[in-house]
């Protein structure tokens, strides 16, 4: 008798939240990556757009986010999103690609987003999936500039999370512009083949200030945390990746921003007005607001701004294009002189 | 290759630290596996002691506390372990990858509902451990620069790996823990309590590997980070096996292992970069593993039982 009364009471509450789940269809849901929504870089960022786009449109959009503390919950998440009725379901993050990918194509109603992933030749493009990526090397470039302008050793570096993948584009964005501004600088390059260890990142950015790099730029996730120490007990200038980082260290000189807050807000409202366009592959660089650098008037003279806004606007405007690989780099260079 | 005076040193510098959090969780290793408990876990309780060490930390804003909390929560987890494979007899292998996922998970758990934080948590004004500087030594070229100045950690580490040496083969507490993990039966006819030998052991590396995992976070650094052992529990292993269950063979290890890493990150600072590749360069310490254990740098065998459940009735 009481199992019987579980069971209709189990069934009951089914039919009941998949009923709530079909009157709102409103819903945007975001699934982090791990470390948490709090977690001062991708998923915060992703999080932040979300609440602007739900303080933009009130009352007609609901937004909320499921964490993912390991790569085992990709998959139950992007499911449970979906089936708590989200009509627009956000994946932040290039390590969700195939369990987002499969959940799109079951549920091929509703629409999806992630953020740093497009399908390569063999993968499958979905209709209900944009794909957003970011012209890294753009923004690079910028904070390149501004490590070019103001060593003073004409010395910088640059730590990379693991070598042979996308950190190329940081490192020969960066590479770049340290050159255009400053073709006499030394750029050290080095990558740590980790994304989560402090102590290579500290002991990297070390040997290199000790070799007389007085600008350190990092894209090396949770390693950079190292990097961030080490500027900061040598006192020489720190930058930043993704988010603002200038709370690892007050030496932070800028950072290099990636806008997936302004991504999530442009494209679910798109999403929104009916306009969701399924299947596009974003690339999202200087131009559309995807990608900038930290300006903090303390640590960056009018000289400075100015040099790179006017370089920004080239790139901008398509005079300019920045290289993404080591081979494209020497061209580059030397249309400079 | 760009070698001077700058760079050698800087690089032994770096060796002998990153050999020094491997020891301590390696002499951890040791123990453990000489009393017959095969010990997974050290790189679940490098990241939970990294954690706690960083947590007391800022909330007593003394570094030392830290180093004891972190030793404290190494110990409970190794207790859990040594419950789960001594007394309940578990398959020793499960309970350490358990005990390794629980310790990833419960450090995220504790820095989000403690400290509101997911990713990262920085010491920011809690002072980690200064480091020690050494008179004499400090001021000598060469030596001075490798030597003369370190986190405290980092001189223990080696400090404790005579400790553990003159322990393991000259103290009749040494004989025990040997004999428990070669032949637990034997020990038992000569009146060997061989179930709180097993617990000691797997206890105190714990507290070593939880002692790793304070220096990884306020000793070298000033902040946790998510699964920030990186892997340094099972590098920590590997050295016990290439050093043959002996503390000063898996000394010897981990300055290798340690070299290896600093050439590794510096591979294109010194210009070797483009011959050898980094990511190649980061395997190095679980080739030279396999190739112990495959017989290639002589005969590498481990405690005869160690891994298995000791039973009284069994024979």
């Amino acid at each position: 008798m009481r199992k019987k009364l579980l069971l209709t009471s189990l069934i009951l509450v089914l039919v009941v939240s998949s009923l709530v789940g079909c009157s709102k269809p409103q819903t945007v849901t975001m699934v982090t990556d791990s470390g948490g929504v709090d977690d001062k870089s991708f998923n915060q960022s992703a999080w932040e757009g979300l609440e602007a786009f739900r303080d933009a449109n009130k009352g007609k959009v609901e937004v909320n986010y499921i964490e993912s503390s390991s790569e085992e919950d990709y998959q139950p998440n992007l499911t449970a999103a979906v089936d708590k009725g989200a009509g627009l379901t956000w994946a932040v993050g290039y390590m969700m690609a195939q369990q987002l990918q499969d959940t799109a194509k079951s549920n091929s109603k509703v629409s999806f987003g992630i953020i740093d992933w497009a399908p390569a030749e063999e993968d499958e493009v979905l209709d209900n999936v944009a794909y957003v990526t970011f012209k890294e090397h753009e923004g690079s470039f910028l904070v390149g500039l501004i490590a070019g302008l103001t060593t003073e050793t004409n010395n910088v570096g640059f730590v990379g999370g693991m070598s042979g993948g996308v950190i190329e584009k940081f490192e020969v964005g960066f590479h770049a512009g340290v050159k255009a501004a400053n073709p006499d600088a030394r750029v050290q390059i080095q990558y740590a083949e980790s994304w989560g260890d402090i102590p290579k990142g500290k002991q990297i950015a070390t040997t290199m200030i000790r070799d007389g790099a007085d600008v350190v730029y990092h894209a090396a996730g949770g390693t950079g945390i190292g990097v961030a120490e080490a500027c900061d007990e040598a006192q020489v200038h720190f930058i930043g990746v993704d988010v603002d980082q200038s709370d690892l260290t007050p030496y932070t000189l800028t950072s290099m921003l990636k806008r997936i807050d302004n991504a999530i807000q442009t494209i679910s409202t798109e999403w929104l007005n009916g306009d969701f366009q399924g299947a596009k592959v974003y690339s999202l660089g200087l131009a559309e607001d995807g990608v900038g650098y930290g300006y903090d008037p303390d640590k960056i003279s009018d000289e400075v701004k100015a040099i790179v806004d006017d370089y920004a606007a080239k790139i901008k405007s398509g005079e300019l294009v920045i290289p993404t690989s080591n081979d494209e780099l020497p061209a580059f260079l030397e249309g400079l002189k | 290759m760009n070698l001077n005076y700058v760079t050698i040193t800087t690089l032994l510098f770096f060796a002998v630290r990153s050999a020094a959090v491997l020891l301590l969780a390696g002499l951890g290793g040791i123990f453990s596996e000489r009393a017959g408990v095969v010990n997974i876990a050290l790189e679940g309780m490098i990241t939970m002691g990294a954690f706690m060490a960083v947590a007391v930390t800022i909330v007593t804003h003394q570094p030392w506390l830290g180093v004891l909390a972190a030793m404290i929560a190494g110990a409970l987890l190794a207790a859990l372990h040594g419950v789960l494979s001594i007394r309940f007899k578990a398959n020793q292998v499960i309970s350490g990858t358990a005990i390794n996922i629980l310790a990833a998970g419960l450090s995220s758990f504790l820095m989000k509902s403690i400290f509101d934080q997911g990713g990262h948590l920085l010491l920011e004004k809690a002072p980690g451990l200064s480091d020690w500087s050494i008179p004499f030594i400090r001021d000598l070229p060469w030596l001075g620069e490798i030597l003369g100045q370190h986190s405290p950690g980092v001189y223990l580490a080696f400090i404790l790996a005579l400790v553990t040496h003159l322990v393991l083969f000259h103290t009749p507490l040494g004989l025990r823990i040997r004999a428990v993990g070669e032949h637990p039966h034997a020990a038992d006819t000569v009146g060997i309590n061989v179930y709180r030998i097993r617990y000691l052991g797997v206890i105190l590396s714990g507290v070593l590997a939880g002692f790793a995992g304070s220096v990884l976070s306020i000793g070298i650094g000033s902040a946790f980070l998510e699964n920030m052992a990186a892997g340094r529990g099972f590098i920590a292993l590997a050295a016990v096996i290439f050093g043959k269950w002996t503390p000063l063979g898996t000394m010897a290890a981990c300055l290798l292992f340690g070299v290896s890493e600093a050439v590794q990150v510096s591979s294109n600072l010194l210009g070797i970069g483009q011959y050898i590749p980094s990511s190649l360069m980061a395997t190095f310490p679980y080739v030279i593993t396999m190739l112990a254990l495959a017989g290639f740098v002589g005969r590498s065998v481990g405690p005869a039982a160690s891994g298995q459940p000791y039973d009284v009735d069994q024979r």
